[in-house]
């Protein structure tokens, strides 16, 4: 399997999981940054992209051949 | 004693006991063991790794967490759910396409040193066994609350159980187990969530009831009121220690190839992501809702009744009384059992085909198949007893605070070195030993400096280390070590044993 794909998804999932880390003065900026003043919902969007940019990354990245 | 609870318990033990009698019969070899022979379809493998990933402490602990702070936790869920993702992009494929039966497996296909088997065996024993402990701990006090049967008790029931399963049936028992608690968590979660919000009268209704009984907005990140570090270094232990966490890896050796391996990971991740997300959508604000306040489930205002870990089963009794109360009982019951099993397999396969194997073929005395499937079966039960004992022992110890560290030391052992192993081919085995055995120290030593052990349980002003979670700092320790060593190490192969 070739990474590239999915250390691009490292790479945005990183600043993600600080905005929802809960701590320093940016805390909770995730939903403010998406115009969504529901947390609740903030956070099952964000767990929706994930699933979502799993199923894409694995449809465009197929195993290769003998793996 | 409740009874409906008790009956929901023992149709639990009745199902998974007659599921264990029937893979015994196919569980005769290693391989069926191990691995149910490489033959569980990607459907059955995302169910079993659901059942195998929710832990009790991410359902009761997590909505304690929601009842107590709100939203802010939602780092708890979101962490591992990411790190789940990333073992599903990073690593599934790999570990099928390397791995036969064990974590060892993989990491001598890269590295073919005999001794980075042993060292990943102690490792998967070590880890595996401190989380077997908090699941005991956790079995011993939800069922003492639950159905007043003392600690000990639960907890050796938990671990005969655990010995059964695993001993007689294998991983085929224990992927049925785990397929059996996933279809139990998904329906409680979403029954228990359909009669809240049909009893507040809309779903809107439900959130504004929470609100009016938390006395402010359900909407607030920061309110566990982390330091920066502190936060990221949680989401660092809970991403990369999902990645490193043994019992949770061999679930894709169980696959036949690569694609059903990143198939049922998919699907996990959809279906752990469908569990979370009603936890918080659904349960948390109905526990507000419903729990708090109410003085059948206070023993004063604001105590609940046996801690605010059993505001997910209070939540059962107020919707669906005893009936409802046994039900969701009987799911937390499953989830216990689902992952002492699937540690217990972890443990076993390791001490016998990463460890005991290579010991006794170095000692000129191989041990055969029939050995080595003897081995499997004394490990489980090995494992179990020294589960069982080392619970009764700290079964006063926060069980959060027992998870974290077993997540601590898989985040910065197990996932530097295999991931290094899988993408960077100069990485070798004085690397990846040094790495590992970096990690584990560290992780091990800035937790005895941090605030829990160093302040509160040693009685020192100041904490040396200012944090409990230390997967930031030994992570990257790990890593640096590994790529250092393995640099300087290019043509200086360890020696070689006797």
């Amino acid at each position: 399997m070739k990474p590239t794909l999915s250390i691009l998804s490292l790479a945005l999932i990183a600043p993600l999981l600080w905005a929802m880390s809960g701590g320093g003065p940016n805390a909770g900026t995730l939903g403010h940054a998406f115009g969504v003043s529901n947390a609740i919902w903030a956070t099952l969007a964000l767990m929706a992209l994930l699933v979502g940019l799993c199923a894409l990354i694995l449809k465009i990245d197929r195993p290769e051949r003998g793996e | 004693m409740s009874w409906p609870a008790l009956i929901c318990f023992l149709a639990v033990v009745v199902v998974t006991l007659a599921i264990t009698g029937w893979a015994s019969r196919r569980a005769g070899d290693p391989a069926m063991l191990y691995t149910a022979g490489g033959r569980i379809s990607a459907g059955q493998n995302g169910l079993a790794i659901t059942g195998d990933f929710i832990s009790s402490a991410a359902i009761f602990g997590s909505v304690a967490l929601f009842y107590a702070s709100g939203v802010g936790m939602a780092i708890y869920f979101v962490a591992p759910l990411v790190g789940l993702c990333l073992l599903l992009l990073l690593m599934a494929g790999p570990l099928r396409a390397l791995g036969r039966f064990t974590v060892g497996d993989v990491l001598v296909a890269k590295l073919p040193d005999e001794r980075v088997r042993i060292f990943a065996g102690v490792s998967t024993v070590v880890l595996s066994e401190m989380y077997i402990i908090a699941q005991l701990v956790a079995a011993g006090t939800l069922f003492s609350v639950l159905l007043n049967v003392p600690f000990a008790v639960s907890v050796v029931a938990v671990g005969v159980l655990m010995t059964l399963y695993v001993c007689m049936g294998g991983m085929l028992a224990t992927t049925w187990v785990q397929i059996v608690k996933a279809g139990m968590l998904i329906g409680g979660v979403a029954l228990l969530g359909g009669l809240s919000v049909h009893r507040a009268g809309g779903l809107g209704a439900l959130h504004a009831r929470a609100e009016a009984a938390m006395g402010g907005s359900l909407d607030n990140f920061a309110s566990l009121g982390f330091t920066p570090f502190s936060a990221l270094s949680i989401a660092a232990g809970l991403v990369f220690g999902m990645m490193g966490m043994p019992h949770l890896l061999v679930r894709f050796l169980t696959v036949p190839d690569v694609r059903a391996a990143r198939r049922s990971a998919l699907l996990a991740c959809a279906l752990v992501a469908g569990v979370l997300g009603l936890l918080l959508l659904l349960i948390g604000p109905a526990t507000l809702a419903f729990v708090k306040g109410d003085p059948a489930f206070e023993t004063a205002p604001g105590a609940i009744r046996g801690s605010t870990n059993m505001v997910f089963i209070h939540l059962a009794s107020a919707m669906g009384g005893e009936v409802l109360f046994g039900i969701i009982a009987a799911v937390g019951f499953s989830t216990i059992l689902a992952v002492v099993a699937g540690l217990g397999v972890a443990i076993a396969s390791t001490m016998s085909h990463d460890i005991l194997r290579p010991l006794m073929a170095a000692r000129g005395s191989p041990l055969g198949t029939a050995g080595e499937t003897r081995m499997f079966r004394l490990a489980a039960a090995m494992a179990s007893l020294v589960g069982v004992l080392l619970a009764l022992v700290l079964q006063h110890e926060n069980i959060a605070f027992l998870s974290a560290l077993a997540y601590g030391i898989a985040a910065s052992t197990n996932f530097p070195v295999l991931i290094l192993a899988l993408y960077w081919p100069r990485l070798n085995a004085a690397g990846a030993i040094l790495g590992g055995v970096t990690g584990l120290a560290l992780s091990i030593v800035l937790l005895i400096l941090g605030p829990t052990i160093w302040q509160k349980i040693l009685g020192n002003p100041e904490p040396l280390f200012p944090s409990d979670y230390s997967a930031l700092i030994a992570i990257p320790a790990a890593f640096l070590v590994a790529i250092i060593v393995s640099l300087l190490t290019q043509r200086q192969p360890l020696p070689a044993t006797a």
